[in-house]
């Protein structure tokens, strides 16, 4: 157990300090907290690959060669489940702890030990939710939730004992998250160094601020949807069945008001670590920070309202229709000043650039395409005809991958030097780069158009005329796996960097670093900023 | 950690507080906002039948009002040690919870151990068969300078000289 010097009723703790394996399961050192939490999401991302890569595999050609459309559907749920609670939010979580209390001039955490709980949480939810496949192969129950990650009732109302367990796991990374959130928000109001101001924080303390707040805005209504579907299931109730009285669309507006947030949920925080990354790499202060800041904050507020543009074709009165068009395609304004904001901080800048800068730019561009076809979705018109085809999941990817996962490996480029304490292999990191920037967009380009083909999501099998996209987009979707095992193994390298002869990382690894972290030397004490900094 | 020296009438107070930058006011509209959001969307969803939202709403915003609760009550911690011609007072003050001791400057006498286990050190004042960790606030940086100090302030010469 670490001994926070912040809280006098901490300091009995400085007694024992255990090694090994205890050391993990008790630790409350934010620094110890966030490893945990980066290395659980490297873990989950590579069990959420490997369950896509094999429904890619499947559908590489027309017709079931691999598995039975029940393991298909099994797998496309639980890879977006595990993708989104097990390794984006770990990853940004993970972030926040190391880098939340280095920025802001704090000694930990505001609340360790709930952040050790936090983190616990974590393995037996996901074990939750995957533990179903494995019981299904003793013969117990049907597999996992095969009902896609969105559970839509009536179907998860009829299906088998992998929805109650996905519905359990739901319920504890709920609490994960909003006990993450609540220790974001309070480290963030109360630990912030002397004459830190709110319009001083770093902007990814900011974006994270914001993630919390949507969190704690959202996370009661998916609670309550998934215990609803609970109750329906085993318990009589009809809150979903129309039989008895009860509506499937109100399942859809339950979780959508918490499924379109939580997309910014997962961007927000990646969103606010750009700007440190391109200021850093063009060696210029960060263009418009309050600009930034209120961006953040409008995308926060419109994002709690536009939900219902997930099921624009469920059936919905027209006023309604063009409320939820026109304020969802509000979103790209304040979106926009956030493109022109990175732009700008790097116009006529001294850019270089090394591995994370790529990244950064690979985001910016990729993410770009995704808000546009984001618009093309918005449109009810055309959403029509684009719904639930591999358009959206062309788009939704190219804002998930390309702006949360290449988010997520910008952030753990741009700061493995100050957690290890060396310098990443630049060689290597541009190697990840291209291979994944180019598998990538062999991957799912080919999904925008044959989802404009008309190729629905969601099916093993498909006509003939779309073959060809997809053996690229699978072939594209093989490559972009295995290279992730370069991400992998360069962290690995980084972490062991004595034994690779890598080059020690100064206190400020990047040249044009200029937030706080950068102070510290790398790698930073077990506890950092006991003596809170002075901003000027 | 803030930590100010003081020269009183008598000789030196020394005083410890963590850094807090939230007051109550802002804790509590803090909380008042997050539950009038969260409460507004919860009885929203209940009116449409889904009220099952609404316990999951009141049972985060009682733990984040806890959660800053506990913050609020360790605002005004604090440790002073106040070293006067003959004694040395040491007040604290922990969630509310004031506790004193006095020692006595001819008798006592003080020592820096590590402390098991970490890395950090222990200063620790003893005398009449009592002992009292102090400065359990303070940075290495900032218990190695109150510890020189009252190296030159303890003992019988010392206290003497004065």
């Amino acid at each position: 157990m670490s001994h926070a010097t912040t809280a006098p009723h901490d300091s009995h703790d400085h007694a024992h300090h255990p090694s090994g394996i205890l050391r993990w399961l008790t630790t409350t050192n934010h620094k110890d907290i966030g490893t945990m939490y980066l290395l659980f999401a490297l873990l989950m991302f590579f069990v959420g690959g490997a369950m896509i890569l094999a429904v890619r595999v499947e559908l590489f050609q027309p017709g079931l060669q691999l598995m039975k459309p029940e393991l298909f559907n099994q797998l496309i749920g639980v890879h977006a489940l595990v993708m989104i609670f097990a390794a984006l939010m770990p990853a940004a979580t993970g972030f926040a702890n190391w880098q939340i209390p280095l920025m802001i001039g704090a000694p930990d955490m505001a609340l360790p030990r709930i952040n050790n709980l936090g983190f616990w949480l974590l393995p037996p939810a996901a074990l939750l939710l995957t533990l179903p496949f494995i019981l299904a192969l003793f013969g117990i129950g049907d597999g996992a939730v095969a009902t896609g990650w969105t559970l839509y009732a009536p179907l998860s109302v009829q299906g088998g004992l992998g929805v109650d367990f996905a519905i359990f796991s739901i319920h504890i990374l709920g609490i994960s998250s909003i006990l993450g959130s609540i220790n974001v928000i309070v480290t963030i109001f109360n630990l912030r160094a002397p004459g830190m101001t709110m319009m001083k924080l770093p902007l990814f303390a900011w974006g994270w601020l914001i993630t919390a707040f949507l969190l704690i805005a959202t996370i009661p209504v998916l609670a309550g949807a998934v215990t609803m579907l609970l109750t329906d299931r085993h318990f009589g109730t009809h809150f979903f069945n129309a039989a008895g009285g009860g509506d499937p669309i109100l399942f859809q507006h339950l979780f959508w008001f918490f499924g379109h947030p939580e997309v910014y949920i997962l961007l927000l925080p990646l969103w606010g670590l750009m700007p440190h990354v391109l200021a850093t790499f063009s060696r210029k202060p960060i263009y418009g920070y309050t600009a930034q800041v209120y961006s953040f904050i409008a995308i926060g507020l419109l994002s709690v309202v536009v939900w219902a543009h997930h099921f624009f074709t469920a059936g919905m009165p027209v006023p309604a229709l063009l409320y939820f068009m026109y304020s969802t395609m509000s979103i790209s304004l304040p979106l926009a000043v956030l493109f022109f904001c990175w732009i700008a901080t790097m116009w006529k800048g001294s850019m270089s650039f090394e591995t994370p800068m790529l990244f950064a730019q690979g985001f910016i561009v990729l993410f770009g395409i995704a808000g546009l076809t984001g618009l093309v979705l918005a449109d009810v018109a055309a959403d029509a005809q684009y719904h639930h085809s591999y358009f959206v999941v062309a788009h939704f990817h190219y804002a998930l991958f390309a702006g949360g996962i290449m988010g997520v490996m910008t952030g753990v480029y741009y700061w493995l030097p100050k957690w290890t304490g060396y310098m990443i292999d630049e060689k290597l990191g541009k190697l990840h780069f291209w291979l994944t920037i180019i598998s990538f967009n062999l991957t799912f380009m080919p999904q925008f158009f044959v989802g404009l083909a008309g190729m629905p999501r969601r099916i093993p099998d498909y006509a003939l005329q779309f073959a060809e996209f997809n053996a690229i987009s699978t072939v594209g979707a093989l490559i972009l796996g295995f290279s992730q095992l370069l991400f992998a193994y360069n962290i690995w390298k980084c972490m062991k960097g004595d034994a690779y002869g890598l080059p020690k990382a100064e206190s400020r690894a990047w040249e044009g670093g200029e937030s706080l972290e950068w102070e510290l030397p790398s790698p930073p004490p077990h506890h950092s900023w006991e003596t809170p900094p002075v901003i000027k | 950690m803030a930590l100010t020296v003081r020269q009183t009438t008598a000789g030196q107070e020394w005083i410890a507080r963590p850094n807090r930058a939230l007051g109550p006011l802002q804790a509590r509209r803090l909380v008042l906002s997050a539950a009038a959001v969260t409460l507004l969307i919860a009885f929203a969803f209940s009116a449409f039948g889904a009220w099952p939202v609404l316990p999951f709403a009141g049972i985060e915003i009682a733990a984040l009002w806890l959660a800053l609760r506990h913050l609020q009550r360790h605002a005004d911690d604090e440790e002073r040690i106040d070293v006067e011609e003959a004694e040395i007072t040491i007040t604290r003050l922990v969630a509310g919870h004031r506790e004193q001791h006095r020692f006595s400057r001819y008798w006592a006498r003080m020592r820096l151990e590590p402390a098991p286990g970490s890395r950090v050190q222990r200063l620790i004042l003893r005398s009449h068969g009592r002992e009292l960790e102090i400065g359990r606030l303070l940075t290495d940086p900032q218990r190695q300078a109150l510890a020189d100090e009252l190296k030159k302030k303890l003992g019988p010469q010392q206290a003497s000289l004065q």
